[in-house]
């Protein structure tokens, strides 16, 4: 069936590039780590750019090692995963919608669409596309909800969507609040908040592992429950 | 608490912006972990061991930045 098809190699391609973004992020990092460790051993690294004319010796490397891994490799990685776990769930609504939408009967579309598209599956999409922007601004227990409500797939747990709310509140912060938690995170974390407001949010290594873990487990399981009611 | 392959102090190595690593033989991370944990330093090691050139393999513990680092480093240096 198409629409199992398709399921299936969506939850495929994003947990392959998933896999793919965690071992940028553990390679990159372990290169930092032998630099590291090369300038412990008393090794002599310089690199001199030939345009600028800028040096970097080991020492240099050293001091800023720390501070890449955490601030850009970890967290870019970090948010990397949320988007990755966004693009897939309103990918699978898109599938689902398109194949299903008799849920969309009563929502209207502007004529000019009409109009615009070359056939009546260019409308669906049409009018599927304007219902998934509208939710995607929503809190993430209302998006799953909102699945619960077209197809009841028995899954994510209930801990699984809070947790998953946490993280996407701490993407939030890293991309709109240079890192520093706010009563919007607070509001959004709820109980699983990591910091007060106003503190450095970080994402510590267990952490940052604990997040891949679940986006990888939630895109599988998600997937196969949909697989069966499709 | 000396690095058991160089026979050097363990000394945390803090770089800019106050971000911190200590670099711990294999055989001791166990044991420096174990000692963070119990005094409640914020850290964590690397999933993973370095080993280069058939060198003992290392281990990464990275702090955070609320990390009392002194106070990690008087732990360390506490222990013979």
């Amino acid at each position: 069936m198409p629409l199992q098809d398709d399921l299936r190699a969506l939850a495929n391609r994003t947990q392959a590039a998933l896999d793919q973004s965690h071992d940028y992020f553990t390679y990159t990092k372990r290169i930092w780590r032998l630099v590291e460790d090369d300038v412990r051993e008393g090794r002599t690294i310089l690199f001199r750019n030939r345009l600028t004319k800028s040096r970097m010796n080991g020492q240099a490397l050293r001091e800023i090692s720390d501070h890449y891994i955490a601030n850009y490799l970890t967290t870019a990685s970090f948010q990397h995963f949320v988007s990755l776990f966004e693009d897939f769930f309103f990918d699978l609504l898109r599938l689902w919608l398109a194949a299903h939408p008799g849920s969309l009967a009563r929502n209207q579309l502007e004529f000019s669409a009409v109009l615009k598209a070359a056939d009546k599956n260019e409308i669906v999409l049409a009018v599927v596309d304007k219902q998934l922007n509208e939710i995607k601004y929503k809190r993430v227990a209302d998006w799953f909800d909102y699945l619960n409500r077209l197809v009841k797939l028995g899954c994510p747990t209930t801990d699984e969507i809070e947790a998953l709310a946490e993280m996407k509140a701490s993407r939030d912060i890293l991309v709109h609040n240079r890192g520093i938690a706010n009563p919007t995170y607070l509001a959004k974390a709820g109980s699983r908040a990591r910091c007060q407001d106003g503190e450095l949010l970080e994402v510590p290594e267990p952490y940052h592992r604990q997040s891949w873990e679940l986006t990888r487990k939630m895109i599988g399981d998600i997937a196969e429950a949909a697989i069966q009611k499709a | 608490m000396t690095d058991a392959t160089s026979q050097k102090p363990l000394t945390i190595y803090v770089g800019k912006g106050g971000y911190a690593h200590l670099i711990v033989p294999a055989t001791q991370l166990e044991q420096v972990m174990a000692l963070f944990a119990a005094n409640e330093v914020l850290c964590w090691a690397d999933e993973d061991l370095l080993s280069v050139d058939d060198r003992p393999e290392v281990g990464f513990i990275s702090f955070s930045r609320k990390a009392d680092l002194a106070f990690a480093q008087s732990l360390l240096d506490s222990i013979p």
